[in-house]
């Protein structure tokens, strides 16, 4: 569904991405992890037409967006959320919503129910008249989450959004990303808390330094020496043995 | 106390009426207005508050603050004098082919500032307005420079010219209801949506399929027409226009006065701000005539101060929050 | 063209410029440490002017000297204006600082106006009205050049001021305190600076600086209440195309609008000038609207977060 290949991205001197290939298979839920400054919010940016990659290609469904806008990609059908959410502040949720709804909707009463759908299913529901700005941070993830699904995606960019989250959100918000991954919806999620990526991936690919450095199923990774070897150092491997 | 709740809007059938009674006593005004001063500031009502809608929608619902919409004012004006003055074409369509020229500049202005945000845009449009000032000025072949131009007191419907104050009240009106109506329209449909999106976050819309560089140019768009339309209205109803009646830079300063403090964004924002503002004028002169310059513009800098401090959001949105009535709008 | 003509037309253009270069650095300085352009720069100019006219008016010092003791006066006036008008609306929306300096700068307009009505005023320094007479200098092919020593007192003045402020912003402590906060708010946050009071000061400055301009322009230029606006519309070329936020850019690009101003007054006529000058603007800021100088590429995307 996705196809990257020989992807890079350079900030001044510094190579941020280097020869990054990877894809991403309809249905999946595919994992990105790496330790902090490994370029995966960056990966993102350069998929969704945030970023320019000037080397190798980006397909979506065998077709070619590396030269397309964030909009235009929005409306093939891969979405994003950011790390830091950015809600539409000063209008309430169920317009937040219905602004993604719109990417398929052309109706105003079409997208004010589709997005009472959404909200319904990402337990928004009951604040849909807040002000976006007066969210707290697991609602802004969740309301995050339900403008993309608001824009009919077919691949699913998710940035971080478990960060931030107390156990309890922590539980909720596991349980509605394998809602969406049942509902057929590939998934790419960027996600620093361990336990939950492994748990919820079909497969995982590791970044470090802008470099893919393995890629697994969840069990392999966990016990792949590079992966270990950017995550605690050089140290820990030779204590281990 | 600003809002934590946005409400829906109210569906009871005895609220739906109040809107249209306000209308029907707008229609009734002008026939009850006897005094030449007041029928006067009636219609300077109607036709700032027009001009002012029409800037709203680019600088309240795109969020594209223009310093430069006396250009297109202007060109409204005169685009259609020069049209009737030249070859006898009634300003009715003048007044068409005026707001089309001045959308294709506004088209051609918001392409090139495309990029342009905030400061830089606002700074982008004050060159633009002031250039359009130095071409009226200096253009004198064309518009007569600062002499300016006279039209012809000619009553006649075809030529959009008449004997009394009334008939130009009845049109103001029907303007001043069709921009409110327009903006209204465009809050509540997909464009609006996608306005408010780009306003609030533009790469957030982006990302979420909003088209944001072709909804900023369909606001462009209709904010320049708009604006050139009014600027005919007035030439039409002023009979004589020059550089600094139709073109300085005060113009968009006082339009965009009456968008701010009447609510920026809203509806009716800009037509409140009229009717607050042009009478506060309309008095001045009349009880200092010309010995106080300056005074009525010192007034307005000081109110425009006070509100952006105070309350942002515009008397308009204001008074919605604190009389539930007015929801409705 | 001759090579007098051009050499007086460049001579003019200079010192024309570097009038512009001291306006405008106040101006570039407010931007790039507070991110607020002041719509109602010009006014302070304008206002300065009025000062000074008063107390060489009244007092018949000499206006240069006027200029200088009437620092204080215009620098206190930067102090309450900020207070009154440019804190409020540190927190608010790019709209609402906008047309608070717009409505500023319409306040003051109409208030000096209302005050000392429309009429132009001016004055002429005693000790020097005959213009000087550089040249000829045979080797270059250039004859007599004349200069007006009005405008080459404030010049030097301009030039002297504006070289001692960039020394001051690059050598001092509060002058690296200054840039400090201009480039990264937080960070100067954390190292125990006092962003309202920097801001404060260099506000006052910017205010000080376009007021000196003001006052030793008073011997070349008549002054009426709406003469900070023409001005103002210089300055802001003057700013953008140095960089918004550039003390250096703002120098350099002040001598070029100078000249740019003086050739095409002579090409296309005194009226039409401002037509190249504003369209070299809208070209600036479509083109590269960081300027020659810019601090930052303002106008690519917002920064998309790359925290990983």
């Amino acid at each position: 569904m996705l196809e990257a290949h020989g992807i890079s991205k350079w900030f001044g001197g510094n190579a941020v991405l280097s020869d990054l290939s990877f894809t991403i298979r309809p249905g999946e839920v595919v994992g990105l992890i790496g330790p902090n400054g490994a370029g995966k919010t960056t990966v993102f940016n350069v998929i969704t037409g945030f970023y320019r990659t000037k080397t190798g290609y980006i397909r979506f469904n065998k077709m070619d967006i590396g030269r397309l806008s964030p909009e235009a990609i929005c409306s093939l059908g891969l979405c994003r959320t950011f790390q830091i959410t950015r809600p539409f502040g000063n209008i309430s949720v169920t317009k937040n919503v219905m602004i993604g709804a719109f990417n398929q909707e052309k109706s105003v009463k079409k997208a004010e129910k589709k997005a009472g759908e959404i909200l319904e299913f990402v337990r928004l529901y009951d604040r849909r008249n807040m002000l976006g700005r007066n969210l707290t941070i697991a609602d802004r993830k969740r309301l995050e989450i339900a403008r993309g699904l608001a824009t009919s995606p077919k691949l699913f960019l998710l940035d971080e959004v478990m960060a931030g989250l107390n156990p309890v959100e922590l539980q909720e918000m596991i349980k509605l990303i394998r809602q969406i991954a049942d509902s057929g919806i590939a998934l790419f999620v960027i996600e620093h808390i361990m336990a939950v990526i492994m748990g919820l991936s079909h497969r995982i690919i590791v970044l470090n330094h802008g470099e893919k450095i393995a890629e697994g199923e969840p069990s392999q990774i966990a016990s792949d020496k590079e992966v270990i070897k950017a995550y605690l150092g050089e140290e820990y491997l030779i204590a281990q043995g | 106390m600003r809002p934590s709740i946005e409400q829906p809007r109210s569906s009871r059938t005895g609220l739906k009426v109040i809107p249209w009674i306000a209308v029907l006593s707008l229609f009734v005004l002008p026939l009850l207005i006897k005094n030449e001063f007041y029928l006067d500031a009636l219609i300077l009502i109607f036709l700032w508050g027009a001009f002012a809608g029409g800037w709203n929608i680019l600088a309240g619902y795109a969020g594209m603050i223009s310093l430069g919409h006396n250009a297109f004012f202007g060109i409204g004006a005169y685009t259609s004098t020069l049209l009737l003055l030249h070859f006898g074409l009634s300003p009715w369509i003048g007044m068409l082919v005026g707001g089309l020229f001045a959308s294709s500049i506004g088209l051609i202005l918001g392409v090139i500032c495309f990029r342009l945000r905030s400061h830089y845009f606002a700074l982008a449009t004050l060159a633009f307005g002031e250039v359009g000032y130095i071409i009226a000025v200096n253009l004198r072949s064309l518009t007569g420079g600062s002499e300016g131009l006279a039209l012809p007191i000619q009553p006649s419907l075809t030529l959009f010219s008449f004997a009394g104050k009334l008939p130009y009240a009845y049109i103001g009106l029907f303007f001043f209801l069709a921009v409110i109506a327009i903006s209204y329209t465009i809050e509540h449909s997909r464009l609006g949506y996608y306005l408010t999106a780009f306003r609030e976050n533009e790469n957030a819309a982006r990302a979420l399929g909003v088209r944001t560089g072709k909804v900023r140019l369909i606001a462009m768009v209709i904010s320049s027409f708009l604006s050139a339309v009014m600027g005919t209205f007035y030439a039409q109803y002023v009979v004589f226009i020059d550089p600094s009646s139709v073109m300085r830079i005060q113009i968009s300063i006082q339009v965009a006065l009456f968008a701010i403090v009447g609510g920026i964004g809203t509806a009716l924002g800009p037509a409140i701000g009229a009717m607050i503002f042009v009478p506060i004028a309309m008095l001045l002169r009349a009880k200092m005539g010309t010995s106080l310059p300056g005074l009525h513009m010192i007034i307005y800098g000081v109110i425009l101060v006070l509100v952006l401090l105070y309350m942002p959001q515009g008397i308009g949105s204001k008074l919605k929050e604190k009389i539930p009535l007015l929801r409705r709008i | 063209m001759d090579s007098t003509l051009f050499t007086q037309l460049l001579i003019s253009g200079i010192l024309l410029g570097g009038i512009y270069a001291l306006a405008s650095i106040g101006l570039t300085l407010i931007f790039g440490v507070m991110k607020i352009v002041n719509f109602a720069h010009g006014e302070f100019f304008m206002i300065a002017m009025y000062l000074t006219y008063w107390v060489v008016h009244y007092f018949h010092i000499d206006p240069y000297l006027s200029t200088l003791i009437l620092v204080p006066v215009v620098f206190l006036i930067g102090i309450v204006s900020y207070y009154l008008f440019i804190r409020p609306t540190l927190a608010s929306s790019v709209l609402a600082q906008i047309f608070i300096t717009v409505g500023l700068s319409t306040i003051i307009q109409n208030l000096v106006l209302l005050f000392w009505s429309a009429d132009f005023r001016s004055i002429s320094l005693s000790y020097a009205t005959d213009s000087l007479v550089l040249g000829p200098f045979p080797a270059l092919h250039i004859e007599e050049i004349m200069v007006s020593p009005a405008r080459l007192i404030a010049f030097v003045l301009a030039l002297l001021l504006s070289i001692a402020f960039y020394l001051f912003l690059k050598l001092s402590y509060t002058g690296k305190i200054i840039r400090a906060t201009a480039q990264d708010r937080s960070a100067a946050l954390l190292m125990g600076i006092n962003p309202d009071s920097i801001y404060r000061l260099t506000f006052a400055i910017g205010i000080v600086l376009v007021g000196l301009a003001g006052g030793l322009v008073l011997p070349v230029y008549t002054v009426h209440p709406f003469v900070g606006f023409d001005f103002v519309l210089i300055m802001f070329v003057v700013v953008v195309l140095g960089g918004m936020g550039s003390v250096v850019g703002a120098m350099i690009s002040g001598l070029i609008i100078g000249v740019v101003e003086v050739f095409s007054s002579y090409w296309i006529g005194q009226e039409n000038k401002q037509v190249i000058y504003f369209l070299v603007f809208i070209a600036i800021l479509v083109v590269r609207p960081s300027g020659l100088f810019g601090l930052k590429e303002e106008e690519e995307l917002e920064h998309i977060e790359t925290i990983d």
